[in-house]
């Protein structure tokens, strides 16, 4: 990385740390849990831009590379940012790469869950129809806005479409962090000819699944390290037995457990996110590698940080499940780890055992 | 809130692209040794002896490839380095003969040597000529390095030392030992008074016994010394300056490919087992299978992040404790979870169980050699500011 672009992501980085900071509040996360979308928030971080981080320059958006915008929902899982970041990055950035325009954020993405299928045809009567559904789609609510990569059986490639879901389409729930998510069922849905396109070659509903599961995957590395961090806190602060309780080695030992967890996620997305910026062959084995590790680190991880702050991180007040509630939310979202792992085994035993290391060590697959 | 401390950080350093030409050289000399009989896959990679296939290694210049050149080196990067390691071992060559003195005790003397010692054991070092073997564990000094009791008392021009050392890998093949030892008494400072000393093992008064391991085998040994006189001009650094000198060394010996890939050879049997087997694989084989081949991935991005951080000049001590503790649990648990792969699965490969059955049992070493995991934790805590 040159010094230039050392210092902008540096600079890029400390913004978005300061509106972070600023905006989620306990207050605020309160709100979102009680269903009140924070408008204001939403408004200060489109002010920023960085809803079109992944946006081309020369289509009006910021023209970061995948690292820096990875780096940027690192940070907000670091920060529990209780807004559709994530989701409004992806989606953005899938209607610039079809053509589109920008959209009125925030948005919400499909297929973002391995379950999602949408399909699209041409009526000559009634134009553009999409039908499917997704199960659980992140911060869908009436109104909202969502970016859909539906499958076009007539010409087997796929179309960007730009929906808003009546009523009647959406079955609004929460995930277990509070935030809301809607079932979403579109039969017969009609999309008006300006908000609908080709996609590029390569982007069908399972690339966006993948770079879902990356953001996701960067969300849980930023919420592991603020866990690791919370917990490093409470163990040197908290006195028992007339010392910190970090002095035991009972307590160490989870502790460097812990460091692990999140040393190896933070690793794999920055692999992952390398491999996706360059298009390596390898990228979709990362991708799936980096998000399974990250939901199968979450368990564990929240696990030993809930021991360690004991009672006081079982208690509303406390920050802690802030993070940890998000990270059991996570780890299913963009896929669970049997899904990832899965997909990652499929690709592995296709390229034989010659193929095994060419893939780990991220050259094209001999075999393949 | 504020921001988060970011604990530890394992960056991604790009790869020079002179590797993937690397990569390819390494693989075709060790398919034409295979060929020629030199070596054969299925062994223990870096716990293997093979001295003519270390020749073979050092005639390519891949031994010391990052040490000047006037001493025999390349000074190629450390990414390189970790390049041919990663070879080496994801093929499963028998790399034990130089694995020792190429990653800690060459580096050492470039560090911490006079300039006749580095230039009296580095080039024969590249040549593959001379091996080294770590001198730290004693009977009664495990984990504990500094409560060490083997002591080298002052006579003239040298030192005469006498104790015992154990759990030395290869030292009946090895012709040199760096020694820690207690130069002084033992003092309120206990990480005081000890220094390193070369001692050549086939000076008088060193003598070598087999150790066999739970399997039968013979790696390791038990080296007593009884007044061995080592000269003033063998002492590594400062004497008295040894605890520093050999806790720099674990940086190198803790953070290598080797934490995570001695077995890696059994991985690719699996997927050969699998893809092989009449039966199609279960989901849960595919599963299982792609949490292998991913923890690997994800252990490698660890590894070479810590290589990256090494090539800067940095001793990143808690990362590299991360990426032993994470990386030999996992090569300790492979061999068990091939066993129930093959199991489950129906491979239909007996002598891939056969091999997984003895993997099992020299797994255990892999979380204690090195430094044990509480050890490990212990160190990583302490890099968190908890001790």
């Amino acid at each position: 990385m040159t010094t230039q672009s050392h210092r902008a992501r540096t600079l890029l980085l400390d913004a978005a740390a300061r509106l972070f900071a600023d905006g989620a509040t306990e207050e605020v996360q309160e709100q979102v849990e009680d269903g009140t979308f924070p408008r204001e928030l939403w408004s200060a971080i489109e002010d920023n831009g960085l809803p079109l981080a992944l946006v081309p320059e020369d289509a009006g958006g910021v023209g970061l590379g995948v690292p820096d915008a990875m780096a940027v929902l690192r940070l907000a899982g670091a920060f529990a940012l209780p807004l559709p970041l994530a989701e409004t990055m992806l989606g953005q950035w899938a209607l610039a790469s079809a053509g589109l325009p920008a959209a009125e954020g925030p948005l919400c993405v499909a297929p973002g869950d391995p379950r999602d299928h949408f399909e699209v045809e041409r009526d000559s009567a009634r134009g553009w129809i999409v039908s499917g559904r997704a199960p659980r789609v992140s911060w869908a609510s009436p109104g909202a806005r969502c970016v859909l990569v539906c499958s076009e059986t007539a010409t087997g490639g796929s179309r960007i479409a730009l929906v808003t879901p009546g009523p009647h389409e959406l079955a609004p729930s929460r995930n277990p962090a509070g935030e809301s998510q809607a079932s979403l069922v579109l039969e017969s849905h009609m999309v008006a000819d300006g908000n609908i396109a080709a996609a590029p070659p390569g982007l069908d509903g399972h690339r966006l699944l993948e770079l879902f599961a990356l953001a996701r995957t960067a969300l849980m590395a930023g919420a592991l390290e603020r866990v690791l961090d919370l917990t490093l806190e409470h163990a040197q602060g908290r006195v028992q037995f007339g010392k910190p309780i970090g002095r035991f080695q009972a307590v160490q030992q989870q502790v460097a457990e812990l460091a692990g967890e999140s040393a190896i996620v933070g690793a794999a997305l920055e692999a992952a996110a390398a491999a996706v910026e360059e298009n390596a062959e390898g990228a979709s084995f990362a991708v799936a590698a980096a998000k399974a590790r990250a939901s199968t680190a979450a368990e564990p991880a929240c696990a030993i940080a809930h021991q360690l702050h004991a009672a006081i991180g079982f208690t509303r007040e406390h920050v802690l499940h802030r993070f940890t509630r998000r990270l059991w939310a996570w780890r299913d979202e963009a896929g669970s780890e049997s899904f990832w792992w899965q997909r990652a085994g499929e690709q592995i035993l296709e390229g034989g055992g010659a193929g095994l290391w060419p893939r780990i060590c991220g050259e094209v697959s001999e075999a393949s | 809130m504020r921001p988060p401390t970011i604990h530890v950080s394992f960056p991604r350093p790009s790869l020079p692209v002179e590797v993937a030409a690397l990569r390819h050289e390494i693989r075709e000399l060790l398919e034409e040794e295979r060929r020629a009989g030199t070596w054969q896959p299925g062994g223990k990679s870096w716990g293997e002896y093979n001295p003519a296939l270390t020749r073979k290694i050092a005639e390519r210049g891949w031994i010391g490839l990052t040490w000047p050149k006037r001493y025999g080196g390349k000074e190629r990067t450390q990414l390189e380095r970790y390049v041919v390691t990663e070879e080496l071992l994801a093929a499963g060559a028998p790399a034990g003969a130089h694995w020792v003195a190429d990653r800690q005790s060459g580096p050492l003397l470039l560090r911490f040597g006079t300039e006749e010692q580095r230039l009296r054991f580095l080039p024969p070092i590249t040549r593959g000529e001379i091996y080294f073997c770590i001198g730290m564990s004693e009977p009664d000094s495990g984990s504990d390095l500094a409560s060490i009791r083997s002591r080298a008392v002052k006579v003239d021009g040298g030192w005469r030392l006498s104790g015992t050392k154990i759990w030395t890998s290869w030292a009946h093949h090895c012709h040199y030992m760096i020694t820690l030892c207690r130069t002084e008494p033992p003092s309120a400072d206990r990480h005081a008074g000890m220094s390193q000393l070369i001692v050549d093992l086939h000076a008088q008064g060193v003598s070598i016994r087999p150790i066999r391991n739970l399997t039968g085998e013979h790696e390791f040994n038990e080296i007593v010394f009884d007044e061995t006189f080592v000269a003033d001009e063998d002492v590594v650094g400062e004497p008295g300056g040894g605890w520093h000198q050999v806790t720099s060394e674990l940086a190198y010996e803790r953070s290598g490919p080797e934490r995570f890939l001695t077995n890696f050879h059994l991985l690719r049997r699996l997927v050969d087992g699998l893809g092989q087997s009449d039966r199609a694989a279960s989901e849960h084989g595919l599963r299982e299978l792609g949490r292998l081949a991913g923890e690997v991935w994800a252990l490698r991005a660890m590894s070479l992040s810590v290589a990256g951080a090494l090539e800067r000049g940095e001793t990143p001590a808690v990362e590299a404790a991360l990426v032993k503790d994470l990386g030999t649990h996992f090569q300790q648990e492979l061999p068990d979870a091939g066993r129930r792969l093959v199991d489950q699965e129906g491979i239909a490969e007996e002598a891939l169980r056969d091999e997984l059955a003895r993997a099992t049992q020299l797994a255990r070493a892999y979380t204690i050699q090195g430094g044990t995991t509480e050890i490990l934790r212990g160190i990583i805590a302490r890099g968190l500011k908890l001790r």
